[in-house]
């Protein structure tokens, strides 16, 4: 999907987030030595690290809305999914370094209020001084805030332009801002409460959050990597719309591949009809067109549907109906007995598009020798004598009683 | 009296037209008529009550779960239908190759009408005022079965307009007649939309545009001028959607 407007860009986008950290690396860094607060430093420190993370998502943009050529057939646009899985390794080490400080810093502040001592914490405690106050204080919030902004922006534009890798870096930001409201709450509760331990409970629950976070973008990376099919239920949707399709058959053959990278899907169909080529195709544009519309419901932005059509071959089989001869025409006989001539009749699927009239011999078991010679499978009667079906069945042709006596209701003549 | 019409036939293709005309007629609440070939030799009554009640038994296991409020049989003795009541449908892929005086369904090898608030009726519009009754008489239709309407007009280029949009290519002639199906619709409250395009041929838009925009049905009438190539023949033997070809009656043609 185009994006004509330049604020919708997913370079714009990526343009703005390396903007955002460079402003806050550098005020951080400052802030954070000139306060001498290592909670401050030590976060814009980590920031360096979001920069770099940040030029590889424009290097990853720039690789995968490269069109296909004659290597990449299919274009490079998985590359995002790589990315992906990459970012979230990176979120999940992040929740993970989180979750020890945090659990360090509870066991901590829980043996202080049981034994009443604070002492060797993994991380350093806060340290300011009143006079730091407002600029920690403001440095914080105004980060905080710039990265729910950002991470809203990257994550709806990537949406929007089907960018994974920046909805992925969207949610990274998102990490960054909740940890960054969390070291804003600890400061907060230790200058005005004296409770700097509240960050630590609040910390764990950021690093569950991240960690799930992150095993979401992994399995939807991993789902496009590995091609995984769509929903069932879309994908059983998207197999009624077919089958309701007129001209479309249901048979052992049909199948569905479906998969999806971003928010484009893919839909592979192999359907039975019995149509000709020209009705074919128009089937086949009737069900692209409806697949589209079907899936353009759901959260996708854009689909490809392909669609082969396979003729159902009906199954080729000879059926004799028993007839008596009657002026010039004939009916369906009573039994084999009372028939003067045989039908053989060529099937295709129910329909006989060939058939010829045999004499009948007199005795049966030469009448049965000569359905098997003809290798009938079915033998048709109106009525049967139970010691006639049985012999007959026994040679293993069906014998079975027709609905009418007129050969025009069983599709052999015409009126 | 209306009913939905079927010729008795044990083949697939017959056994397919019985369960489609059986389902149409539970759909409209009209009775279901059965009509089948006596053999040409004389059958005791016994006999012909024999055939009868194995013909019967075999339309009610087609028709199971779509059963009509009645079912009468007929006997074709002497030959071909040659008259049905006003208003009736014939549901027959064979008869609607032939020029009829009453109306033909031609189901293709579809077993039911398609019904659903997403299922459409496609009617073919012309740039003629003589397709308003078939306009109307695909309307009523839709309002029975309980679903929407696409009118569909095929255009040619206009020489020397270079817009891409059919709808500029449009004679007023055909826009008056979309127009006026447009208000018909809206007379008998059924959702109604207009499709105009450029096909490169009639039948094709007209079959392409049925697949596309799911369509259970394309109501047709034959044009009485038309000596060889009509529409309504050439849509019947490209498509694979369900085609009625309504009677002159009908059409009022």
């Amino acid at each position: 999907m185009k994006n004509r407007t330049w604020y919708l860009s997913p370079y714009t986008v990526t343009g703005f987030v390396i903007i955002m950290y460079l402003i806050k690396v550098s005020v951080k860094l400052a802030v954070g030595h000139y306060a001498n607060s290592p909670v401050i430093a030590g976060d814009g420190y980590h920031n360096v690290a979001d920069i770099f993370e940040a030029l590889g998502l424009v290097l990853m943009l720039v690789l995968s809305r490269r069109p296909p050529n004659n290597k990449f057939r299919f274009g490079l646009k998985r590359i995002e999914s790589i990315g992906a899985v990459f970012i979230s390794l990176g979120l999940l080490y992040m929740a993970f370094q989180t979750a020890v400080n945090a659990s360090d810093g509870v066991a901590r502040w829980g043996a202080y209020f049981l034994v009443g001592k604070l002492e060797g914490f993994m991380s350093d405690p806060l340290k300011m001084g009143p006079q730091y106050f407002w600029w920690v204080t403001g440095i914080m919030a105004g980060s905080a805030v710039l990265s729910f902004l950002v991470c809203h922006y990257e994550i709806s534009v990537g949406k929007r332009t089907g960018h994974d890798g920046l909805v992925a870096d969207g949610v990274e930001t998102k990490s960054d801002g909740m940890i960054e409201t969390t070291a804003l709450v600890g400061i907060l509760c230790e200058y005005f409460f004296k409770a700097a331990w509240i960050e630590y409970p609040l910390a764990l629950v950021i690093a569950y959050l991240m960690t799930s976070t992150s095993i979401s973008i992994l399995t939807k990376a991993f789902s496009t990597l590995l091609q995984r099919s769509l929903d069932e239920k879309i994908v059983a949707k998207i197999m009624e719309t077919c089958l309701e399709t007129p001209g479309v058959f249901a048979h052992e053959k049909n199948d569905i591949k479906t998969y999806s990278v971003g928010s484009e899907a893919f839909v592979y169909l192999d359907l039975g009809t019995r149509c000709r080529s020209r009705a074919n195709n128009d089937i086949a544009h009737g069900l692209v067109h409806r697949v589209k519309k079907c899936l353009l419901k759901h959260e996708f932005d854009s689909v490809q549907c392909y669609i082969t059509l396979f003729r159902i071959e009906l199954e080729d089989y000879r059926r004799a109906y028993a007839v008596r001869k009657h002026e010039k025409s004939f009916v369906i006989a009573d039994s084999i007995e009372s028939a003067t001539n045989i039908v053989i009749c060529d099937m295709k699927g129910e329909d006989a598009p060939r058939w010829t009239v045999e004499d009948k011999t007199e005795k049966i078991p030469d009448c049965i020798a000569f359905l098997l010679r003809k290798k009938v499978r079915e033998f048709y009667t109106f009525y049967e004598s139970a010691e006639n079906i049985a012999l007959i069945e026994k040679s293993g042709i069906a014998c079975k009683q027709a609905v009418s006596r007129s050969l025009v209701n069983c599709g052999l003549l015409t009126d | 009296m209306k009913s939905v019409s079927v010729i008795f036939r044990t083949t697939e293709l017959g056994r397919n037209e019985l369960a489609f005309a059986s389902h149409l007629a539970s759909k409209l609440g009209w009775p279901l008529l059965v009509q089948y070939t006596l053999p040409e030799c004389c059958l005791s009554e016994k006999d012909v009550e024999e055939e009868v009640t194995r013909i019967g038994s075999f339309v009610r296991e087609i028709a199971t779960g779509n059963i009509p409020r009645e079912i009468v049989f007929e006997s074709l003795t002497g030959g071909a239908i040659t008259t049905m009541s006003e208003g009736s449908i014939l549901v027959s892929n064979e008869y609607a190759d032939s020029r009829r005086l009453f109306s033909v369904l031609a189901p293709r090898l579809e077993t039911e009408v398609q019904i659903g608030p997403e299922w459409n009726i496609c009617i073919p519009t012309s740039d003629n005022n003589k397709s308003l009754k078939t306009i109307e008489a695909g309307i009523l239709l839709a309002t029975v079965l309980d679903i929407g309407v696409i009118f569909y007009h095929t255009t040619w280029h206009k020489p020397g307009l270079e817009s891409d949009d059919p709808q500029n290519h449009v004679c007023n002639e055909a826009k008056q007649v979309l127009d006026t199906a447009q208000e018909i619709a809206q007379k008998y409250r059924v959702p109604a939309r207009s499709v105009v395009e450029t096909a490169p041929s009639v039948p094709e838009g007209i079959s392409r545009c049925a697949q596309r925009e799911g369509c259970a049905l394309i109501v047709m009438s034959r044009a009485n001028t038309v000596g060889r190539g009509g529409y309504a023949d050439e849509t019947k033997k490209r498509t694979t959607v369900p085609i009625l070809v309504l009677g002159p009656r009908e059409a009022g043609r």
